[in-house]
């Protein structure tokens, strides 16, 4: 799953980073307020983390005008203002939550992944579906009491794709979920993510409920 | 005089006894000047018919008796039944010497004020047969005498009083029926002046109804200005210097909020960006015990100096007004046990025993926010304070008026001379030593009880500290301007 994080102190940005992609998050990060906007424009995010007192552009405004031509991308805010009418001011501007500084990394984790299972529809953390359970939580897969074994990467794919069950998810979709903007990875590794799952998933006894729809994308789902 | 509050009410008392006095006076005057000018006419008259009984009266030589040289259809006109002259002559020291027929034999009597000396008229009301009232005039005169039918030219020696009455009726008629006209129309004209003063009133006060309705409207922390179109000339200055004083309130609460919002950014930021150091580190499965040790220590000392920078934020804020707080219904029971959660884990660390009695805690109307920062600040002293396997009494009551909620913990080593310095800001607490364990409690910085106070009064209550007898120290606020809902 892509994440914006978008804080202007770079330390600060870096731990956080690295703190989520640990939790199997895709990061693209900055810390302008106009590169963010910038990123905002060219790339998809399932949430975008964004502190308010930015340089050059300000939190406030950026999340204006996100929202403006995008109402489904989730936004946590997270800053040291933490006043009523700044916390007032900025979920009217359209944050869906809000993190005062200092935070716990763990904390900061939770938001989120509620953020990302929200940002699909889904309100609890395990999502099962023909006997494949998924936990978005402790980032795990099982067929029902029979962990299954999977890297980040193929995790990521699987929860992306748990996460819009029952719907196509393109490739370019995929990859642009897994990777963030300075990766340049061969698009190739998709279907090798998808081929190994499938096998995983088939070793573990479980249905097919990967799909492919030629010239679509895959779809995770009982029936074919 | 009657303590009206709005201005309408003053204009229209003020304009009602107004009213009451110039119509009243008005009215008094017109019905008095009438009925004087009335009366005069009146008594006119019967001093025309009096002058005619003095010139027809005279005393004969001969046997010097008074007579009257009258034609005899005025006689009977003077007497006539319809509308009849009542009139009698006396000597002046009262003895009768004739009365008209229609007087019955009985005279005028009580006739009030007569005349004192030759030549004066008198007038006067007077009792008529009948019981009916009349208005007489009397005077005093020396009739001429008439020898063998002709007047010598000479005045007589006897001193005739000569008094004639009329019936009067229609003339107090006259003056009742003045009167309930004047009355009548000065109702009248008191209601249709009261009633477009009233208009009046409260249209030209409109714009003043309009201003006030925008003031009360405009909540605390607001700085909207205030329209000026359509007021009146005399409103204008004062809306235009309270709008000027607004915006300066406007601009300087504006900058201490930016103030204080980038001193909030400068004193976090840092703050997190060692938290989150200190957590990374401490995510690395491979760090080793020691380190692991010094690293969690540093990360409790972050979290000391985050808890004093957010209360002294708070503290600054409060001070300044600069946050509105919205009030809400709390369930002050439930809501007291909600904020211990954060403390569960340090309690049970220490093996507090807590103790709650919230059976009658009250519910109130009070902000939320306010409150949770009042009760994180006592528990959090409850707890730093209270030694190991102490006892936390948290009781919330509405049994005794006002309400209260009060926090008790054993605290070895306190003083009652100590007590008040426990709200002092940025009051340097000394370290305590537990006598029974020996352990030293280390110093820290009050400003948590002292931001605890200052909530206190913004939510309507005191909060006290007090010694009981079993030596606790007793933490109490009491809500006074807080009406609960219920018990």
């Amino acid at each position: 799953m892509k994440l914006l994080l978008v804080e202007d102190k770079d330390i600060l940005r870096k731990t956080m980073a690295e703190t989520l992609r640990k939790s199997g998050y895709t990061v693209d990060e900055t810390g302008d307020g106009n590169e963010g906007l910038w990123f905002l424009r060219e790339n998809k995010y399932a949430v975008v983390v964004l502190d308010l007192g930015l340089p050059s552009r300000d939190g406030l405004e950026l999340l204006s005008e996100l929202r403006t031509r995008d109402k489904e991308t989730s936004v946590l805010v997270v800053t040291a203002r933490d006043s009523i009418d700044e916390k007032v001011q900025g979920l009217r501007e359209g944050a869906d939550d809000y993190m005062v500084k200092p935070f716990a990394l763990e904390e900061l984790v939770a938001r989120v992944q509620v953020l990302t299972r929200r940002s699909f529809g889904i309100h609890k953390s395990a999502i099962e579906i023909g006997g494949l359970v998924i936990d978005t939580l402790k980032r795990t897969a099982s067929a029902g009491e029979t962990p299954i074994k999977l890297t980040a990467m193929e995790f990521s794919i699987l929860e992306l794709l748990a996460l819009k069950r029952r719907q196509v998810v393109s490739r370019a979709d995929i990859w642009e979920q897994l990777y963030d903007f300075d990766t340049d990875a061969d698009s190739n590794v998709v279907e090798v993510l998808i081929a190994r799952l499938r096998k995983k998933m088939t070793e573990a006894n479980l249905p097919k409920l990967i799909h492919t729809r030629r010239g679509s994308g895959y779809i995770l789902d009982t029936e074919s | 005089m009657p303590s009206f509050r709005s201005l309408k009410s003053r204009i229209a008392w003020a304009t009602c006894l107004a009213l009451f006095v110039v119509l009243g006076l008005g009215g008094i005057v017109i019905h008095s000047v009438v009925t004087r000018r009335l009366r005069n006419q009146f008594d006119h008259g019967l001093a025309d018919k009096l002058r005619y009984f003095e010139a027809t009266c005279f005393v004969k030589s001969s046997t010097g008796i008074v007579a009257l040289g009258m034609l005899n259809d005025d006689w009977e006109a003077l007497q006539d039944p319809a509308d009849p002259d009542y009139f009698q002559f006396d000597h002046a020291n009262g003895k009768s010497i004739y009365q008209s027929r229609n007087l019955l034999g009985k005279g005028l009597h009580s006739l009030a004020p007569l005349p004192s000396a030759v030549g004066e008229t008198t007038h006067g009301f007077v009792d008529l047969p009948g019981g009916r009232t009349g208005r007489f005039t009397a005077t005093l005169f020396y009739p001429p005498i008439k020898d063998r039918g002709q007047l010598s030219g000479e005045k007589s020696s006897t001193l005739v009083r000569v008094t004639v009455a009329h019936d009067a009726t229609m003339l107090t008629a006259a003056s009742s029926e003045l009167g309930t006209v004047l009355g009548v129309v000065g109702c009248v004209m008191g209601l249709v002046i009261l009633g477009v003063a009233w208009v009046a009133t409260r249209t030209g006060l409109r714009p003043l109804d309009a201003l006030g309705a925008q003031i009360d409207a405009t909540s605390v922390g607001e700085f909207e200005k205030f329209t000026i179109d359509r007021l009146p000339n005399e409103l204008v200055p004062v809306v235009t210097r309270l709008n000027a004083l607004m915006e300066r309130s406007g601009t300087t609460l504006r900058h201490e909020r930016e103030f204080t919002s980038n001193v909030a950014h400068e004193l976090r930021t840092p703050l997190a960006v060692m938290r989150t150091q200190l957590e990374s580190i401490l995510r690395n499965d491979n760090l080793p015990f020691a380190s692991e040790e010094k690293v969690r220590e540093a990360l409790g000392t972050e979290g000391e100096l985050e808890r004093a920078v957010e209360n002294l934020l708070w503290l600054a804020r409060l001070d300044r007004g600069l946050d509105n707080f919205q009030s809400e219904t709390v369930e002050v029971g439930r809501f007291m046990r909600k904020c211990w959660t954060p403390f569960l884990d340090a309690a049970d660390a220490k093996g507090l025993q807590v103790e709650w009695n919230l059976r009658k805690a009250p519910t109130l109307a009070c902000s939320p926010d306010l409150l949770r920062i009042l009760l994180r600040n006592l528990y959090e002293n409850a707890v730093a304070y209270t030694p190991s396997s102490g006892r936390v009494s948290i009781t919330g009551t509405n049994s005794g008026e006002p309400p209260s909620i009060c926090v008790t913990n054993t605290c070895s080593g306190m003083r009652k001379q100590d007590l008040d310095a426990l709200f002092a800001r940025a009051d340097r607490r000394p370290s305590m030593e537990n006598v029974d364990t020996g352990l030293v409690q280390p110093a820290r910085l009050g400003i948590g009880l002292a931001l605890s106070r200052r909530v206190a009064s913004i939510l309507g209550g005191e909060l006290t500290a007090s010694l009981t007898a079993t030596n606790q120290v007793e933490f109490r606020l009491q809500l006074t301007q807080n009406q609960p809902f219920n018990n």
